[in-house]
Formats: C-alpha cells, sequence, structure tokens
C-alpha cells in the first residue's frame, strides 16, 4: 500500500511526542520537590524559611495580649529515647523571652546520634517563633543511658496575628547514627 | 478467551492455541486478554475485600491478625483500581475504538502487545508480596510514608509493580491517541467521533500525564529508603506532607481516569435504549474536557487535614466544587436523552440507568466531602469508603458491565441470556445499595476507615455491610456464567444487535471479523450516526 510508509510515520512522530510529554511529567514529579519546598518558604508553611541559626533578641514586649504555646515531643520511629517537654505548657506575652527544657534519656546501651526537627500548629504561626537557643540547631551524642535537659529559648514576634491564641511548638527527635540517615540540622 | 475463539474458526493464518495469545497484535485479541484478565483481577481483589468484611462481621479481632488486615486493604485498592478496572477500560478501548472509528487495528499493534504481557507480570510481583517475610506492604494503595518505607522487602517489589503497571497504562495510552488521531475513516472529524472515543482520547491524555509522576513519587520513596536520599524523611529535612501532594497530583487525575471512560459507555447506551440521539453532544464533549482539566488543579482535596493555609484550603474546596458543573451536565444529558425516548429495559440498559443514580449519590457525597469544615468530620471515616465506592463500584464497574452486556453480541456473536443476566443486575443493584449505604451511616457516626476492630455500637450497620458485601460477591459468580454461556452459544446476534444502535461497529456482522475495516468504511456510512440529528 503507497498510504503505509507516511501513516508509519505519522505514527512514530505521534508515539515519540507522547513518550516524550510522559518522560517531562516523570520529570514534573521530581520538579514538585523544589518547587514545594519554595513554596513553603514563602509561605513559611511547616517552618520554612524561619532563620535556621539562634535569632536575635528584639526587645520590644507587648503586653496587651497573651498567647498560650505548648510543647509536644515524640521520638521517630527506631530511636530508643524517653523524650518529653519538662513543662506542658507556657502562656506568655509576644516579646517575652521563656525558656522551656525537654528531658531526653538514651534507654539504650549504645552511643546515639539524634537530630530533633520541629514544627508548628498553627502552620502560619511558624515564622512567628523566634528561637535564639535550641537543641535542634544541631545533632546531639547521647552516651548510653545518658540524660539530659535540653534548653529552648524563644519568644513570639509581637506580629504575630490576633487570631493566633494557641501555638503548638513540636519536636521529632531522630535517629541519625547507625545506618547512614544523613540529617540537616533543623531551625 | 474463547471469545474470539469463535471468530476464529473463520480466519486462518495466525498461530493457534497459547502462542496466539502470546503473539498476537490483534486488537480484538488483545481486548479480550484485557478483558479477561480485569475479570479475573476483579474476583482476586473481591476475594480480599470478602475477607476484610468477615473480619468486620463482629467487633474483637477474629480472623486474622491487624497487620494481614491492613494488607487486605491495601492490596483490594491497588488490585482494584489497576487490575480490575482499568484494564477493562483498556480492553474496551482495544476491542472498540478501532470498529468505532473505522480503523483497520490499533496504530502500534506491537506495543500494544507488550502493554498487555507487562500487566501479568506486574501483578504477579505485586501478589507476591504477600508471601514475603513481613508480608506485604499495608500501607493502604495511597502508600503515605513513613508507613510505607517501613514494610520491609515488600516494598521495593511493590514499587518495581507499580512501574511496571505506569509503563503499560502509558503504553496503552499512547497507542490510544495514535489510534483516534491517525487512523479514523475519511469523513470522521473529530466532532463526529462516538462519545466512548472522545471519552478514551481525553483519558489517555490523562494517563500519559499522571502515571509518571506516580512513578516519580513511588521512586522517590524508593530512593529515601535504599540510597540515603530525604525528600519526605523528615529527619533529614524532607517532608511526609511533600508525598501526599505528589501522589494526589496523580491521584485525582487518575480517580477521572476510572470515570471518564465510564461516562462515555453510558453515553452510548442511553442513546441506543432511548432510540434517540444523545442530547447536547458537544456539551458532553467539552464537560470531559473541562473536567479533565479541573482534576489537575483540585487534588489538595485530599488531605485537607494536613494544615494547610486557609487560602489553599479555599482554592481547592471552590475548584473542587466547580467540578460539578461539567459533572451535572453530563447526568442532566442523560436524563434529556431519555426524556420521551422510546426506551426499553435490557440488561445494559438497565446498568445504565443504575449508573445514573448511583453515580450521581457518589457525586454528591463528594460535593459534601469538598467542604472543608464538613471533610475535617468525614476525613477518614467510613463516609469516604462510602463516597469512592458509589463512584467506583456502582460508577466505573456498573458501567463496565454494561459495556460488557452492550457489546457481547458484537464480540460472540450471541446474544446473552437475558434472564440470567436481569437476575445478576437486581441481585447486583439491591445488594450493592445493601453494601454501600450503610457506610454513609457509620462513617458519620465516626467509625474510622481501615481499622479491623470497632466498638460495640457498629456491630449492626457493619453486618448489614457484610450481608450486602457477600450478596454482591456471589452475585458477579453470574457474571461469569453469562459471559461463559453467551460465548458458547445463545440466539444468533445480528449485525446491528441491538435495533436503536448506531455506529460503524454495528455495521459489521457480528461476530466481528478478526480483521475489520482493512479498507476504511464509505463516509455515508459514518453520516448516519445520530448525533448528526437536526
Amino acid at each position: 500500500m503507497s498510504t503505509e510508509q507516511p501513516r508509519r510515520v505519522k505514527h512514530r512522530k505521534l508515539a515519540a511526542g507522547l513518550l516524550l510529554l510522559s518522560v517531562a511529567m516523570f520529570g514534573f514529579g521530581f520538579a514538585l520537590v523544589p518547587l514545594y519546598n519554595a513554596l513553603c518558604r514563602l509561605t513559611g508553611l511547616n517552618g520554612r524559611g524561619v532563620e535556621s541559626v539562634a535569632a536575635a533578641y528584639a526587645g520590644e514586649v507587648d503586653y496587651n495580649r497573651s498567647v498560650l504555646v505548648q510543647f509536644v515531643a515524640t521520638t521517630g520511629s527506631g530511636l530508643p529515647f524517653e523524650f518529653r517537654p519538662e513543662v506542658g505548657s507556657l502562656r506568655v506575652h509576644p516579646g517575652e523571652l521563656h525558656a522551656a527544657n525537654f528531658y531526653a534519656a538514651n534507654r539504650s546501651s549504645t552511643r546515639i546520634r539524634a537530630q530533633a526537627v520541629v514544627s508548628y500548629a498553627p502552620g502560619r504561626a511558624a515564622r512567628f517563633v523566634h528561637k535564639t537557643e535550641c537543641f535542634c540547631f544541631q545533632q546531639e551524642n547521647f552516651a548510653p543511658g545518658e540524660v539530659r535537659h535540653l534548653p529552648v529559648k524563644f519568644y513570639l514576634d509581637p506580629s504575630l496575628p490576633r487570631d493566633v491564641q494557641v501555638v503548638t511548638v513540636a519536636y521529632t527527635y531522630y535517629n541519625v547514627s547507625a545506618d547512614g540517615t544523613r540529617a540537616e540540622p533543623s531551625d | 478467551m474463547n471469545t474470539v475463539a469463535v471468530v476464529h474458526e473463520h480466519y486462518a493464518g495466525h498461530p493457534s492455541g497459547i502462542w496466539r495469545w502470546v503473539t498476537t497484535t490483534n486488537h480484538k485479541d488483545i481486548g479480550t486478554l484485557y478483558l479477561c484478565f480485569s475479570l479475573l483481577m476483579f474476583f482476586v481483589g473481591g476475594s480480599f475485600a470478602m475477607l476484610i468484611r468477615v473480619e468486620l462481621w463482629t467487633p474483637g479481632m477474629q480472623l486474622m491478625d491487624p497487620e494481614f488486615f491492613n494488607e487486605m486493604t491495601a492490596l483490594h485498592g491497588l488490585v482494584m483500581i489497576f487490575g480490575a478496572i482499568m484494564p477493562a477500560f483498556v480492553g474496551l478501548a482495544n476491542w472498540m475504538i478501532p470498529m468505532m472509528v473505522g480503523a483497520p487495528d490499533m496504530a502500534l499493534p506491537r506495543m500494544n502487545n507488550w502493554s498487555f504481557w507487562i500487566l501479568p507480570f506486574a501483578f504477579i510481583l505485586l501478589l507476591s508480596t504477600l508471601f514475603m517475610p513481613g508480608g506485604a506492604a499495608g500501607a493502604g494503595w495511597t502508600m503515605y510514608p513513613p508507613l510505607f518505607m517501613q514494610s520491609g522487602v515488600a516494598m521495593p517489589f511493590q514499587v518495581f509493580a507499580i512501574h511496571l503497571m505506569g509503563i503499560s497504562s502509558v503504553m496503552g495510552g499512547i497507542n490510544i491517541i495514535a489510534t483516534i488521531l491517525n487512523l479514523r475513516a475519511p469523513g470522521m472529524s473529530l466532532m463526529k467521533m462516538p462519545m466512548f472515543v472522545w471519552s478514551w482520547l481525553i483519558t489517555a491524555y490523562l494517563l500519559i500525564a499522571v502515571m509518571p509522576v506516580l512513578a516519580g513519587a513511588v521512586t522517590m520513596m524508593l530512593m529515601d529508603k535504599y540510597f540515603g536520599t530525604s525528600f519526605f524523611n523528615a529527619a533529614g529535612g524532607g517532608d511526609p506532607v511533600l508525598y501526599q501532594h505528589v501522589f494526589w497530583f496523580f491521584g485525582h487525575p487518575e480517580v477521572y481516569i476510572m470515570i471518564l471512560p465510564a461516562f462515555g459507555i453510558i453515553s452510548e447506551i442511553v442513546s441506543t435504549f432511548s432510540r434517540k440521539p444523545l442530547f447536547g453532544y458537544t456539551s458532553m464533549v467539552f464537560a470531559i474536557a473541562s473536567i479533565a482539566f479541573l482534576s489537575f488543579i483540585v487534588w489538595a482535596h485530599h488531605m485537607f487535614t494536613v494544615g494547610m493555609p486557609l487560602a489553599a484550603d479555599l482554592f481547592f474546596m471552590f475548584t473542587t466544587m466547580l467540578i460539578a458543573v461539567p459533572t451535572g451536565v453530563k447526568v442532566f444529558n442523560w436524563v434529556a436523552t431519555m426524556w420521551r425516548g422510546a426506551l426499553s429495559f435490557e440488561t445494559p440498559m438497565l446498568f445504565a440507568v443504575a449508573f445514573v443514580f448511583l453515580f450521581t449519590i457518589g457525586g454528591f457525597s463528594g460535593v459534601m466531602l469538598a467542604l472543608v469544615p464538613a471533610d475535617w468530620q468525614y476525613h477518614q471515616t467510613y463516609f469516604v469508603v462510602a463516597h469512592f465506592h458509589y463512584v467506583l463500584v456502582t460508577g466505573s464497574a456498573f458501567a463496565i458491565m454494561g459495556a460488557v452486556y452492550y457489546w457481547l453480541p458484537k464480540w460472540t456473536g450471541h446474544m446473552y441470556n437475558e434472564t440470567l443476566a436481569k437476575w445478576h443486575f437486581w441481585l447486583s443493584v439491591i445488594s450493592v445499595n445493601v453494601l454501600y449505604f450503610p457506610m454513609h451511616f457509620l462513617g458519620l457516626a465516626g467509625m474510622p476507615r481501615r481499622i479491623p476492630d470497632y466498638p460495640v455500637q457498629f456491630t449492626d450497620l457493619n453486618q448489614i455491610v457484610s450481608v450486602g458485601g457477600f450478596v454482591f460477591g456471589a452475585s458477579q459468580l453470574l457474571f461469569v456464567a453469562c459471559i461463559i454461556l453467551c460465548v458458547r452459544g445463545g440466539k444468533k446476534a445480528e449485525a446491528r444487535a441491538w435495533d436503536g444502535a448506531h455506529g460503524l461497529e454495528w455495521t459489521l456482522p457480528s461476530p466481528a471479523p478478526y480483521h475489520s475495516f482493512a479498507e476504511p468504511p464509505p463516509a455515508n456510512l459514518i453520516w448516519t450516526r445520530p448525533y448528526q440529528a437536526s
């Protein structure tokens, strides 16, 4: 058939184009990662875009309102730790510098390197929580059975939206010692 | 497999026996393979569902341990979605699209053979995880990390199975688009195509666009687990919520992949048995296209509870509710097609009418779930289970069953046994409502999904649900009986098996010859299609 040849070419062209589209969409799946991170930085979602080094203390205090700050501590799987806040919650004025301690105890007989990751609820409060000191800024080494009282010093930015009356600060401690799990220091 | 064997007697010239099926590039053979495979998977996935319903008969643990229960819910979902519903639609596309557009075969027949034969291996891989140390991955069909990554040796095998299914779907999609765009008979412009062909053209684009995104998401998890990356690993600065975004960017178009071809089928059947042209053909095409477009920008309505900013919640809520508009257009058009038609209720029409009713119930509960404040209560409850089973079982699966009864005479050359088929329909439609309707109440009362045990006050409703489930499961044996009897014999079917049917496939003799439209059909045949009326 004389029409056979151009038809084949037509099929190949279309199929190649569609195949290219599917490869591009595979790449798009991966491109969603930086896209998501950029979006989170922009909106302060998940506490991203918040400075990851100790914040300087600004010093202005808003005595006209108080906000309840709650602390939550959990351990990731594979971390044989007892980990809890020593104070469950604090009522603070925005701008006031406060300290809270976390109790962490290595319940195993091995040396463990651990990294804490923080997250906030509601998410939009994340960029208004400033920490001047935090155990989550670096990885910590725990000797077998070692108990530590880990300090966090923080203040709430006085420009925190007025309808946010409760801020939850949640720490998850992860085991980053043995199996080569890479970890970046959190903010 | 016998479906085409009947045809086979008249057309020699290709290998016989098992080798015929392995090497075939004939669109009818491959369509049959897809349909038989999906029927098998329907029963595999169905048996998992039966185990789930047995375990949920009374509170407490009786039959299995909780881990195995989770494996059952996960595999039931994966097998039904990727093994039963999607291959069934691809099988129907293979059988019908070339005949409907007047093409001799699919555009890329060898690739067609590949895209089918990958599937059995993908599912052997997936189901083999059940026998691996630690069992299959019990993290739901959505495979959220970190739970999915804790699945032991089953995880990489399941990921590879997903990769294979994705490759198969993408190849199938490319083939369908190439067939529709390049092989239409002269005179068949895009706006003269049958509705089923239109729905598949758009579905195929969705497949090509989103299956690779799923492949990417599961690949990232594989890399997190074995290569030390931290895409979703919070300890390393990743974010598990990101997986949910990537997954549902695939997942929402995926649910339309499973319903758009059903819309096409229902349009064909309703028009035939109303003996009227489809009402609002053009608006039907645009409705499908706009549903497909919207499906890309609504994904986060599956994750309202992860703590998104209010603006994002509102955006996803409004765009989701917007989908009700083109969907409503379709439902009203089907009703308008039936309006003042010369209706008759053979089994395909019964399934189509049931679809219009019951799919709409699923659509309404979907609108309820789209409301952010309401969703916070419904999320992760049996209400969600009720919702998506109304759209997938009484929606997609009913459309597939209707399509099988509708086109069986064309495939086999025999009419199916109408009495038996009516039994199948009525048992199914009654039991399916006994099965899924009480789930709405269970969900509103607070019963979470994916749990093997529940508080005592849910016992009565769960037992009603289980009874409905067992009857529905058993009724499907009648479906198999109908198909086997129809393949074996029965009243001889005419070329135009239904007097109201239009379209090129009905100009071919029944059973359709092994090679059809080697020469394109004359253009005047295309013009007899009903959509051009008025």
